[in-house]
């Protein structure tokens, strides 16, 4: 942790205090409570294909026996086809409502699957048992925040996450498993402070390997909680050894690297090169251009601890999302890393809002899909009558100036986020509480303490 | 006449006036602002790209899909000059006029969907006589209903297979189909040639090389005698299906009907039937065996919004009909009038809403005036997926002119939110375990809060 001069004024000026009261438990509670009546309402309410589909390969995957035939998310396939060994008897007649093409690439679920769906007798307690895992996840990864920050700032952190409605939209109203993925980020974390940096790292790749954002933060966890430079790049080994242990297991089992099937059919990969300057005839993509300036420049710092790991991961999931063509659901990645920090300072959190109301704007770029048609489990046929955002943007502006003004803005305030939250670690801000609700940080605080 | 339309979201209710708090009069403008709002809409999200222009020296046009009411404005892309010549007049389209008409005979929702096809899956329904009443149920989706179309067989009413003779001096163009199919050759005027059927008035011709193709039978001096004489009438009765009541009749002399031809029942046009439901009837007057007509039906459902009729009893299938309509213009407006877009490049012209345009098929006409207009066409087409016309170049490219069309469409806000309501207490009231699970949670939870803020009140937090 960094505890140069720099930091003394930060401390002092009594503008992040290090030691304030804890947070009240009526607070605590209440925002506990506002976040789990909303998401019980929304539970049963809402559902996109991508739930539908990720259930129906689990499907095949208990009825069928194709536990492995679903390669690009092997890892968070199994989740769920665990999950779905579990709550399969809990659903009668449930036989007949998935899809038989939600694991064949390219096609996935038809019209006629999402109807049948649609028309379950137990529709909302389908929705409800779909989504309860990645109900328990938010509420993990919230108390684990709470845990993260300093007792002071437990309210905040907890509303921030509980109450965020990007959050809440991504895993209640979208009903993505992304949550699952951050809980294992953060989780990490909290095994990291604590010393136990190796499942933590076992953690991180698992997340990795279910979502692809966490792998871009190994590089920042290696560093930060190595105990000497030789142990950072052992680390760095550990997890390309855990990703191709995996790799080469499916790929023994199944025949197919998931790594390949990634690489080359999945477009996420394409994600982060497609924003791209023009260098005379050749492309200079700016996420890697940014993540290695990151990187490097994160590098050169003193850089041990969680708060520096917490900044540079931070700030990592931030570049993802400003400067990649996302999809609704993976805006929620801004979120985990950054609540530490938005606690602190409360021009971080205007920022956030703004970066949630320009987000809300963006969403109607894709139209019902991702705003009414969500709710088609209370009535098809009455969402279809609620008009198209999209359409409802291309009659007030033309396309080719709302949309680029929105984005040019939603990627501005992530970046000035994602450049707040490095000054503030700069400044020696600590954002992390102390481990375990009372312990210290077991992570080194400097090489020669750590060697 | 053009007047400006607010681009923002207008409300046919009354909105909250000063600073009244929950007073009826607040209230009563709350429920009207959520039960009659309206919403501006666009046809497409985004104009497609350009592949390339088309010169419009008399006219050109584009049917597209229109799911929405209330049409207020047209987006079309052109090049407007930005110099003219000595002499001509400095206008933006040089007196072009813009016209938006219902497009129903496109519409693709009646059985009668290719007027070319004959396709085997259909049947005839046997001899209409004297007794014998058919029908069908329809939903009519356009106002000005005026007529419908059926298809007809006469049983070689026309002519027998045989010789016929072309007229002295009149050479005639022999066609893969009737009417504008493509030319297979042309016979010089005299020649005798082998017919076999008929077809939409036409005859079926053999060729002495074997090819077949088909010739108007008004270019034939002779034909061969038909194979009987159907005598009476067909009469078409058109019901309004809510409530029985006769709306229409229109009588056709069985004689003058063509074999394996469409043929049309016109009437009086009726001005309100937007969406209404119809029953026709059609009967023959003076038809026995051997001298009726029949009409061509499909054993399976191919119109889920109606059904087939036997005397009054609902019968498997559905009569291949298509229902017809005067022509109605919806906006006639001049394109000079319109606001012009740089950043765009589109010619916007606004009007005061009209209707009905929702669930609908219309054509965008663009009609030249004093010179030239260029317009952008695109190979993505407008909703509906049919391709431009030009009145110019019948080779016109397949693509479909680069336009937007905007709405302002009433929404239901209230009693979509009313259904959602009453569609989520459905997802409640059918699942008893799920409503018992929902209370035991949320009761446990709410018994945990109130725990929690005790203790924490009970130490003075």
């Amino acid at each position: 942790m960094r505890t140069s001069a720099a930091t003394q004024p930060a401390r002092e000026s009594g503008r992040y205090p290090a030691e304030a009261p804890e947070a009240g438990v009526t607070l605590v509670t209440a925002v506990w409570l506002a976040g789990l009546l909303v998401r019980l309402a929304l539970m049963p309410a809402t559902f996109h294909s991508d739930l539908y589909q990720i259930y129906s390969r689990a499907n095949d995957a208990v009825i069928h026996g194709a536990w492995l035939s679903w390669s690009g998310q092997v890892v968070i396939q199994q989740v769920h086809n665990v999950w779905f060994l579990v709550i399969e008897r809990l659903l009668p007649g449930n036989a007949g409502i998935w899809s038989a093409y939600s694991g064949v690439a390219g096609v996935g679920a038809q019209p006629d699957d999402l109807e049948r769906f649609l028309s379950y007798a137990y529709l909302g307690r389908a929705l409800v048992l779909m989504k309860l895992p990645y109900l328990l996840a938010d509420l993990a990864t919230g108390w684990l925040l709470t845990r993260l920050v300093a007792p002071a700032w437990r309210g905040r952190a907890l509303a921030l996450w509980w109450l965020n409605p990007l959050v809440i939209y991504t895993s209640m109203v979208f009903g993505r498993h992304d949550s699952l993925s951050i809980l294992a980020l953060v989780a990490a974390v909290m095994l990291a402070r604590r010393g136990q940096r190796l499942p933590g790292l076992l953690l991180l790749g698992l997340g990795g390997l279910a979502r692809f954002f966490p792998f871009f933060a190994l590089p920042f966890y290696a560093v930060a909680y190595r105990r000497s430079w030789r142990q950072a790049v052992a680390l760095g080994g550990l997890a390309v050894g855990i990703w191709a242990g995996v790799d080469l297991a499916v790929l023994g089992l199944t025949g197919e690297s998931p790594t390949l099937a990634l690489l080359g059919r999945y477009p996420h990969i394409r994600y982060l090169v497609s924003l791209s300057l023009p260098v005379g005839d050749e492309l200079l993509p700016l996420l890697p251009l940014g993540y290695a300036l990151l990187l490097l420049w994160w590098l050169h710092e003193p850089n041990q601890g969680t708060n520096a790991f917490l900044a540079g991961g931070a700030a990592t999931l931030l570049l993802l999302i400003a400067l990649m063509p996302f999809n609704p659901q993976y805006v929620i990645w801004a979120v985990p890393l950054l609540v530490p920090w938005l606690v602190v300072e409360r021009r971080l959190i205007l920022a956030h809002a703004a970066q949630v109301v320009l987000y809300a704007i963006w969403l109607a770029r894709w139209g019902s899909s991702v705003t009414w048609e969500l709710f088609q489990p209370l009535g098809k046929d009455l969402v279809e009558r609620l008009p198209d955002p999209q359409l409802v943007a291309a009659a007030l502006l033309p396309a080719e100036v709302w949309q680029p003004v929105v984005r040019g803005l939603f990627a501005a305030v992530t970046l000035w986020l994602a450049w707040r939250v490095l000054v503030l670690w700069q400044a020696g801000v600590p954002v992390a509480g102390a481990a375990g609700g009372g312990s210290t940080d077991h992570a080194p605080g400097d090489e020669g303490r750590a060697c | 006449m053009l007047r400006p339309m607010p681009t923002t979201t207008r409300c046919t209710g009354g909105y909250l006036k000063g600073r009244s708090h929950l007073r009826p009069a607040a209230l009563l403008g709350l429920a009207l602002f959520l039960a009659g709002c309206r919403a501006p809409l666009a046809l497409v999200s985004a104009l497609p790209p350009s592949a390339s222009t088309i010169t419009v020296y008399t006219s050109a046009s584009q049917p597209f899909y229109s799911a929405y009411d209330g049409l207020r404005g047209v987006q079309l892309r052109v090049n407007v000059p930005n110099e003219f010549l000595p002499g001509q007049r400095p206008a933006l389209t040089g007196g072009a006029v813009l016209r938006v008409t219902y497009e129903p005979h496109l519409d693709p929702r009646y059985p009668d969907r290719d007027f070319y096809a004959w396709p085997e899956s259909e049947e005839w329904l046997g001899e209409l006589v004297d007794g014998r009443t058919v029908g069908q149920t329809f939903l009519s989706l356009y106002p000005g209903l005026n007529g419908i179309t059926l298809r007809v067989s006469t049983y070689g009413a026309d002519f027998s297979p045989g010789i016929g003779r072309l007229r002295e001096g009149e050479p005639a163009i022999v066609r893969e189909a009737p009417i504008a199919g493509r030319e297979v050759t042309v016979l010089p005027g005299g020649t005798e040639v082998q017919v076999g059927s008929a077809r939409e008035g036409w005859a079926e011709v053999i060729l002495p090389d074997g090819r077949r193709g088909y010739v108007d039978q008004g270019q034939f001096a002779s034909l061969p005698p038909p194979a009987r004489q159907n005598t009476g009438e067909v009469v078409l009765r058109l019901y309004r299906l809510s409530d029985g009541a006769l709306l229409r009749e229109s009588r056709l002399p069985a004689s003058a009907l063509h074999d394996q031809s469409h043929v049309t029942f016109s009437f009086e046009p009726l001005p309100d039937s937007y969406r209404q439901e119809y029953r026709f009837t059609l009967t023959a007057v003076g038809a026995r065996p051997g001298s009726a007509v029949t009409f061509r039906f499909s054993p399976s459902d191919v119109y889920p919004e109606g059904h087939r009729l036997e005397g009054d009893a609902e019968a498997d299938g559905d009569l291949i009909f298509r229902p017809t309509y005067a022509e109605r213009v919806l906006v006639e407006t001049p394109l000079d009038q319109a606001q012009w877009s740089g950043l765009t490049g589109v010619l916007e012209a606004r009007f005061d809403p009209t209707g009905p345009t929702r669930d609908c098929y219309l054509r965008v006409t663009i009609e030249a005036g004093e010179r030239p207009v260029v317009v952008h066409w695109s190979w993505v087409r407008p909703p509906g997926g049919l391709p431009l016309s030009s009145a110019d170049d019948p080779g016109a490219p397949a693509g479909g002119l680069v336009l937007n069309a905007l709405y302002a469409d009433e929404v239901p806000l209230f009693s979509v939110l009313g259904g959602l309501a009453r569609g989520y207490a459905r997802l409640f009231w059918r699942d008893p375990w799920l409503s018992a699970g929902y209370a035991l949670v949320l009761l446990s939870t709410l018994a945990w809060g109130a725990r929690r803020l005790r203790e924490d009140w009970t130490h003075g937090g």
